[in-house]
């Protein structure tokens, strides 16, 4: 069994139709990654899982639980954790303090230290900063946090959006094995990524949505490989 | 002339504590659903009238005895404070929380409609007759409320500066309810999960925290901490009316915006700053000014920093 799958997912903004019945499935101990244009629908994917903005129809299943109706404040205790497109740390609040908002769902204190331990031997520029507020550290810090507090919640399942986005290539290449490092300790990842050559590299599967919808599917070296796909996403 | 300006501060700063609490409970909602609960004034007064009916069951006068007397007051601080605060809670739940994805203007209309349903309120409470103002014949005139606490110069009944038992209350108590405040919001879990909702209301929804539960914990410690200004607020004016809700609840508005509006130690700095202001223009411009000066200063400052003293200005990286 699958450890998520959606089933014809259609989710709605108003009249418009973001989704127009997406199904995919995302194995244990998996990367895959959803790539698409602007506006395909990447984005209401992840918040249609982690129930940001709750599907209109079509069902999410994780790990064997229907999560239609499951508050998005709970969807974390069951192991699935949403980072969001454009880091979202809270701007006001320390570096240290973030990483705790992470783990507010735990009350497993020695977990909760040693994932503070992890969080900062894979950023410890955290550690020089933790107790710096969030909002003063530089675009890549702030989405090296956003990952280290979505680790915090302890997840099986990790969804990612856009975590290069506007960051200098050295930093993207640093995220990039710090997803690796994750995937190999043994969290799945759903990354969905406007940089798609780098995406398809890491990952094992993918899927590319159009306009609300899959269009193509496969292992990511043949997503990569394919004529249609490099041409519409990888600008060759 | 020292003497005097002493005296002005004492003043200021005695009725700045009573504007820094009630501002609290206007910046700490506002802080987390940008919402102005224009219905938090009358929970204070409200509050006020718990005290007074209180105060008239138990019996308790300045002839009283001084145990009674103290023990009178806790239970006038708890009473009030627990009755602002569940007050504040039911509101929230049964007027603005249907509307919470509503437009704008739906909730704050809302809010003064539920103002002036208090202040009715208000004027019925203070129409029952009631020992202490003896048969309570004309609801809308003022109430006395009792002087429970000795009218002895503490400084010595030659000093020129009187500083009561009242004062040292009023100013002691507001500082232990502020620190307990920023200790609740600073080193707390539920603090902690206050300030991120505040900062980021989905992002701290995708952290586990249940946004609904923290709407209710501010609502509660807002109308709590009104509840207990009103206490502070009626042994120190001796007098409780139900439109005092109105006038106080707009300066500790003010005072929150001039802190910068959902900043708490920027409220404290409001409500203080507009105590002081209102003490010194009063004594050495005149009373007759004292709208026009406070309004006009709180203007000249938010021309300059219109974000309010500590609101931030500056943009956050993104």
């Amino acid at each position: 069994m699958a450890l998520l799958e959606l089933r014809d997912v259609r989710a709605k903004y108003g009249a418009i139709e973001a989704l127009k019945g997406i199904s995919l499935t995302v194995e244990a101990g998996e990367i895959v990654t959803l790539i698409g244009a602007n506006g395909a629908g990447k984005t209401t994917t992840l918040t249609s899982i982690s129930g940001l903005h709750k599907p209109s129809s079509g069902s999410v299943v994780f790990d064997g639980k229907d999560l239609g109706n499951v508050a998005p404040h709970d969807v974390v205790r069951l192991g699935l954790v949403h980072s969001p497109e454009g880091r979202r740390v809270f701007p006001r609040m320390t570096v240290a303090e973030n990483l705790e908002m992470g783990a507010y769902t735990r009350d497993d204190k020695a977990g909760i230290q040693a994932d503070f331990a992890r969080v900062y031997e894979l950023f410890p520029v955290l550690l020089e900063r933790k107790a710096q507020a969030a909002g003063t550290l530089s675009g890549g810090e702030q989405q090296m946090l956003a990952v280290g507090r979505a680790m915090m919640t302890k997840p099986r399942l990790l969804l990612l959006d856009e975590p290069s986005l506007g960051l200098a290539p050295l930093i993207v290449a640093r995220i990039f094995q710090v997803i690796q490092t994750l995937n190999q300790q043994g969290v799945t990842i759903l990354l969905v990524e406007q940089n798609a050559r780098m995406a398809l590299k890491i990952a094992h599967r993918a899927y590319v949505l159009e306009t609300g919808e899959v269009t193509m599917s496969g292992p990511a070296a043949d997503v990569l490989a394919d004529p249609r796909v490099q041409a519409a996403y990888l600008g060759e | 002339m020292l003497d005097t300006v002493l005296q002005q501060l004492l003043i200021g700063l005695t009725n700045g504590m009573v504007f820094a609490l009630v501002a609290l409970g206007y910046t700490m909602v506002y802080g987390i659903l940008e919402f102005i609960n224009f219905a938090h004034g009358d929970v204070f007064m409200l509050s006020a009238f718990v005290s007074l009916t209180l105060v008239g069951a138990l019996g308790l006068n300045d002839q009283s005895s001084a145990g009674a007397l103290a023990g009178g007051l806790v239970l006038c601080i708890v009473a009030s404070s627990v009755f602002g605060g569940l007050l504040n809670l039911t509101i929230d739940r049964v007027v603005y929380k249907p509307l919470r994805k509503a437009p704008k203007l739906a909730p704050l209309v809302s809010a003064i409609g539920v103002s002036f349903i208090l202040q009715n309120v208000g004027l019925f409470w203070g129409g029952m007759s009631m020992q202490i103002f003896g048969g309570g014949g004309q609801a809308a005139a003022p109430k006395a409320f009792p002087n429970l606490l000795p009218a002895t110069n503490l400084l010595g009944a030659s000093s020129h500066v009187t500083l009561q038992p009242k004062d040292v209350l009023v100013i002691g108590a507001s500082l232990v309810v502020m620190s307990a405040l920023y200790g609740i919001v600073q080193f707390t879990k539920l603090g902690k999960a206050m300030r991120a909702t505040a900062q980021d209301p989905s992002a701290a929804r995708l952290m586990g925290i249940d946004v609904d539960q923290v709407v209710s914990a501010t609502f509660l410690i807002g109308g709590a901490l009104g509840g207990f200004a009103s206490v502070i607020y009626s042994l120190y004016i001796n007098t409780v009316h139900y439109q005092m809700g109105y006038q106080n609840g707009l300066y500790a508005f003010t005072a929150a915006v001039v802190g910068g509006i959902g900043n708490i130690p920027g409220a404290v700095l409001g409500g203080l700053l507009l105590g002081l202001v209102r003490a010194f223009s009063d004594q050495f411009i005149g009373a007759q000014w004292q709208p026009a000066v406070l309004f006009g200063i709180l203007i000249v400052i938010l021309v300059f920093r219109p974000a309010g003293l500590l609101g931030s200005t500056a943009r956050e990286k993104v």
